[in-house]
């Protein structure tokens, strides 16, 4: 199924966007569930395209036990450590205090997964890349956080379909 | 203890949901202001392209005043028409007027405030601000209008395009000296214009 419509959030309001592919609706909304609904509603076909910002959430507080971030629905949810390591969170959010040989790619992988509220199991980089239908080679660019332009094309039917090189 | 720093400094530099930074700023430190960390990019100026339509209609002179100028814009991405091409989402967005820039914040300003309950207000940047932010800018020089950075650091102040300030005519300049200067902006190709803005929070 083709995609119909695209979300993406404003890292200038906070606020998120979506559009009908074919330019003929578009919408302001205050959550990513928001938008994806009224993209649902205004827009012809099926499925939706998320557009993660950079960083793909935002920590509000931390400490070595546990970490509070928005996610891309505008929810505050609480990880720990024990979810997703400390030097992982160093590596999504790009601090120098992040180790590479700390964190392999499937945990790295998996962390941006669940923040982007996607997560859906596996552990093992043949099982995560089953379960969300990813080759090796989109593995390996979450894996070395190379998102930067990176579209998710979640149908109705939850395939998903990555995009590493175009956006809106 | 040095870990422990560097979590307390990372949470400092993180926007916590309107407790710390309003959306997409840094705090210019020695000032209550607040910059954008990075120019604004063509998919933030194509956002509010898409509010103004959605609200108003696209026969409105709200959504026709929010477009940049087309031959501006298309002359810089080589391209023929306004946000065709997405791999210049993350390009600053240029061919924005003073005016436009006015009413972007406006209706930025309404939104950020309404979302995150406080009043706060964007505004071009002044030349006291700048100069303060300056000091704490980072520079990626690269030949030409580039693709903007992460907003983790106030980059591209004085390198990439050239920036609008609310000095009307007087542009911030763009250079490889590492400085931030000032010049006219009758001296400056419009396609080499970019804008960013700073807030402050009300009580």
């Amino acid at each position: 199924m083709a995609r119909n419509y695209k979300v993406w959030k404003s890292g200038a309001t906070g606020w998120w966007h979506w559009e009908c592919k074919d330019g003929s609706a578009s919408g302001t909304a205050g959550s990513r569930s928001e938008a994806r609904s009224q993209g649902q509603s205004n827009c012809s076909g099926s499925g939706f395209v998320l557009s993660p910002p950079p960083f793909g959430g935002e920590i509000i507080r931390g400490h070595v036990s546990s970490f509070e971030v928005y996610d891309l629905d505008g929810t505050l949810r609480k990880y720990s450590t024990a979810e997703i390591s400390e030097n992982t969170f160093y590596f999504l959010f790009g601090s120098d205090f992040y180790e590479p040989t700390q964190s392999t790619p499937e945990e790295r992988v998996i962390a941006y997964l669940t923040i982007w509220g996607i997560y859906r199991g596996g552990q093992s980089e043949a099982e995560i890349k089953r379960r969300h239908d990813l080759n090796t080679a989109g593995f390996g660019k979450i894996a070395a956080k190379d998102v930067y332009n990176l579209e998710i094309t979640i149908e109705d039917n939850d395939k998903i379909t990555w995009n590493f090189s175009a956006r809106p | 203890m040095i870990r422990l720093l560097g979590i307390f400094l990372l949470v400092l530099n993180c926007f916590d949901g309107m407790g710390k930074n309003p959306p997409g700023t840094l705090k210019v430190k020695g000032t209550s202001y607040y910059l954008d960390a990075i120019e604004m990019s063509n998919l933030e100026w194509y956002s509010y392209v898409i509010d103004m339509r959605s609200k108003y209609g696209k026969d409105s002179e709200q959504y026709r005043t929010s477009l940049p100028d087309s031959a501006t814009w298309c002359s810089t991405y080589s391209a023929d028409e306004f946000f065709k091409y997405g791999k210049y989402n993350d390009y600053p967005v240029v061919g924005i007027t003073y005016e436009q820039a006015n009413q972007y914040c406006t209706w930025r300003s309404e939104l950020v405030s309404l979302k995150y309950g406080k009043s706060v207000v964007y505004t071009l940047p002044s030349k006291e601000v700048i100069e303060m932010a300056c000091k704490q800018s980072t520079s990626s020089y690269k030949e030409g209008v580039y693709q903007l950075g992460k907003r983790n650091k106030i980059r591209g102040l004085y390198d990439n395009v050239y920036e609008l300030t609310v000095e009307n005519g007087m542009l911030l300049s763009s250079n490889t000296s590492g400085e931030c200067s000032f010049q006219p902006v009758n001296e400056v190709p419009p396609g080499l214009i970019g804008i960013r803005f700073m807030a402050r929070i009300e009580e």
